[in-house]
């Protein structure tokens, strides 16, 4: 179930990191989204006031004010330069020092028509405006007044000097509504400044708040992107180092020798590796369009061998009518299960092999135990009659079927030492003759049936361990008795061969069948590997031969035709090259 | 002390592959004196029995055992020639051996099944292979006993004795599917 958390948790870890910078992007593109409108805002804030503060002065200041105090500052100018002219006129009455007089009245009618217009636009200065025509235009004809009088001669001047004081009195009047009008003006002007500085401060108001929040949305960019980044550039990185490691394990799986297979909940198969498609014989692209049950026919086998567990979960399967042994594991995950399927034939087969030993082993000791146990029982027997014969037959009994549990125990620890490649092996000069006629003697003795010889060209000498040498040729003779049955001949021929020397055991027995032939030099092999019929046998009596000849730097072969008989061939070189 | 050899002995026999001991085996009825049996046969037909073994060891074994205790043995080396001194002759039993060089024991036996004039003849198979496997195919084939080497001789006679006991009575059958039935286990 831990596996099944730990295998299950990265994708469930994943979805609300994937989420989380989801909203983290949507977030950050917002933030980075608003900012560009504010500065964009910021810069028409900023071109929109400049132009309005530039229309304000052009209007209030440039337009009005201005002209306002220049035409009415030029009209008391003016009026100055009139009343000037006719008093010198008067007092010189020389029509000379009119000319001032005449220059101004043009200039001060000008004066008014810009005045008329200002007040068009701002009527509030229309009544100064028109007090101060009247003014001017009283003054205007008490010049023209003054101007014809003096014209008409000294009674004339005289008469105008009398009028100088009303003069003055008018002037006067003129100069305090000239007066009010400029102040009139420097009302406005300073209005205008004040509009203008109004304008101003607002401008800057808005653009000082527009730049407070960009800048306050540009501060926690400033302090949220970089972490969000930072997450957002770990998390891919675990991701990309998940999806790194998925590829691994993948690529690893690839190369496993036992077929895993990745199934959802309802058995469909999400992940194939190649070692399954090889067992199978079912490539990945088709499996991953199948459940299991299609591609396994036998899954209940393997259900229920699952269901055992432990060392008994395997199952048979056939695949291609061969049969294969599967040793079968499963992890379940919540979204399925993970299927590892080992095909443990080959084990299965030398553990077949091994339990068919273990009977055998057990089989073959038994029968010499039979007959000592018996033997000694039956001596041991007190209604037994006085027959010294019979006793020496079981003493010799006793004799016999001890030496061959001996040989018996002697032959399965042989074994374990070839297993191990722990047998040692002496190197002494023999010969092959007198070994064979040795070794054949001691078989004679038991096999009444047959015949033997021994035929050799004389001294045959070779280097080899000679006590096992003749183990070897022992086994090939016992072999000889026990698959001929019926008797007949064994001969044992000992020739020379270049570099070496051979012996050959014939009998005329059952002979080896040829398809056999391959396997009977294999550990356990026997030629009736059920033990129905034939004489017993451990079924390594040729593994251990060929070996302990191997180990000489010798050869072991078999030439036979069932129901003729068989040839076993030993080929020793005359001086072993490899001693084991 | 017959009696009480028995049971180790039954144990040692089954000791690699099938460690149950079978003690009801020796409980059909207490056995009778050795000596008072043998000198019963001396007088009444004497039992006839074939051993069929290719080890002469084995051979000899029981038949100087059984012929100790009153019974009448004819010997046999191979498959071919117990089938046939049993068409020959009649017997009251066959003790066989499983591993024979020519025709197997099981074949024997069922060959023996087979055919009229031996199918009465009660089988008991005496065999070094012990496992279950071997134990229940030796009953399956109709064997009215099976047992397992190495065996002590000097009961040989006893046992065989129950058994014919067994067969007499009518019981072996049942015996049969008991042992069966305990195998199956």
């Amino acid at each position: 179930m831990d596996e099944a958390a730990a295998a299950s948790s990265p994708v469930d870890r994943q979805r609300p990191r994937r989420d989380s910078a989801l909203v983290a992007q949507r977030r950050t593109r917002l933030a980075l989204g608003t900012l560009l409108m504010l500065l964009v805002a910021l810069g028409g804030i900023a071109v929109l006031g400049s132009g309005r503060l530039y229309r304000s002065s052009q209007n209030q200041y440039v337009k009005e004010a201005i002209p306002l105090r220049t035409n009415a500052r030029d009209i008391v100018l003016q009026m100055v330069n009139e009343e000037t002219s006719v008093r010198g006129y008067l007092i010189t009455g020389n029509r000379d020092s009119l000319g001032p007089y005449e220059r101004a009245k043009p200039a001060i009618a000008a004066d008014f028509a810009t005045l008329d217009s200002l007040a068009r636009r701002r009527p509030e200065i229309g009544g100064n405006v028109d007090a101060a025509r009247s003014f001017v235009t009283d003054l205007e004809r008490y010049f023209a007044q003054q101007v014809a009088l003096v014209a008409q001669g000294p009674a004339g001047q005289r008469r105008a000097e009398e009028n100088v004081l009303d003069g003055k009195r008018k002037f006067d009047q003129f100069r305090l509504a000239a007066d009010r009008l400029l102040t009139r003006s420097d009302q406005i002007l300073l209005e205008a400044e004040r509009a203008q500085h109004d304008t101003f401060r607002n401008i800057l108001g808005l653009v000082l708040a527009v730049a407070g929040v960009a800048g306050a949305i540009g501060l926690a960019l400033l302090m949220f992107v970089p972490e969000r980044m930072r997450r957002l550039y770990a998390g891919e990185q675990a991701a990309r180092r998940a999806a790194e490691r998925g590829d691994r394990a993948s690529h690893a799986l690839e190369h496993v020798q036992a077929s895993v297979a990745l199934l959802d909940n309802n058995d469909r198969v999400l992940y194939w590796n190649r070692a399954a498609e090889r067992v199978f014989r079912v490539p990945e692209a088709e499996a991953l369009t199948r459940t299991l049950r299609e591609l396994i026919p036998e899954l209940d086998l393997i259900e229920e061998a699952l269901a055992r567990g432990g060392p008994g979960a395997v199952a048979p399967v056939v695949v291609d009518g061969e049969e294969r042994w599967l040793a079968v594991s499963q992890t379940t995950l919540a979204e399925g299960r993970v299927l590892v399927l080992r095909d443990v034939t080959t084990e299965q087969q030398l553990e077949r092999a091994r339990g068919e030993f273990i009977a055998t082993a057990s089989h073959e000791l038994r029968t010499p135990l039979a007959a000592v146990y018996g033997a000694v029982r039956t001596l041991r027997r007190d209604d037994r009659p006085v027959d010294g014969e019979l006793d020496e037959r079981l003493l010799a009994m006793i004799e016999t079927e001890s030496a061959r549990l001996k040989e018996l125990i002697e032959q399965i620890l042989v074994s374990a030492d070839v297993d191990r490649g722990e047998v040692r092996l002496s190197r002494e000069t023999c010969d092959l003759r007198a070994l064979c006629e040795s070794a054949t003697d001691a078989v004679r003795v038991h096999a009444r049936k047959h015949t033997f010889s021994v035929d050799a060209p004389g001294s045959v000498l070779v280097e080899c361990d000679p006590s096992r040498l003749r183990q070897v040729v022992l086994n090939l003779l016992d072999n000889a008795v026990k698959y001929s049955p019926d008797g007949g001949s064994v001969e044992v021929r000992v020739s020379e061969r270049p570099g070496g020397a051979s012996i050959e055991v014939s009998d005329e027995g059952i002979g080896v069948p040829a398809d056999a032939q391959a396997h009977i030099f294999e550990k356990f092999a026997r030629l009736d590997a059920g033990m129905l019929r034939g004489v017993g046998g451990s079924g390594l009596g040729l593994y251990i031969s060929r070996e302990l000849v191997e180990r000489m730097g010798g050869r072991m072969s078999v030439r036979s035709q069932p129901g003729v008989g068989s040839t076993f061939v030993v080929e020793l070189p005359r001086v072993p090259s490899l001693v084991a | 002390m017959i009696a009480a050899l028995e049971r180790p002995l039954r144990a040692a026999g089954g000791s690699a592959t099938d460690p149950p001991p079978r003690p009801h085996l020796r409980a059909v009825g207490p056995a009778p004196h050795t000596e008072q049996r043998a000198g019963a046969r001396e007088h009444a037909a004497r039992p006839r029995v074939l051993v069929v073994d290719d080890e002469p060891s084995m051979r000899l074994l029981c038949t100087i055992n059984l012929r100790l205790v009153g019974f009448e043995v004819t010997e046999a080396e191979d498959g071919r020639r117990a089938l046939e001194v049993a068409r020959q002759e009649p017997f009251d039993l066959i003790l066989l051996d499983v591993m024979l060089p020519d025709i197997g024991g099981y074949d024997v036996a069922r060959r023996l099944a087979e055919e009229d004039g031996t199918r009465h003849v009660p089988v008991v198979f005496l065999s070094a292979r012990t496992s279950n496997a071997d134990l229940r195919r030796g009953f399956e084939l109709g064997a009215v006993d099976y047992i397992t080497k190495p065996f002590d001789p000097i009961v040989l006679g006893e046992q065989v004795e129950q058994i014919l006991g067994r067969v007499e009575r009518g019981e072996a059958d049942e015996y049969r599917l008991e042992q069966l039935a305990q195998l199956e286990e």
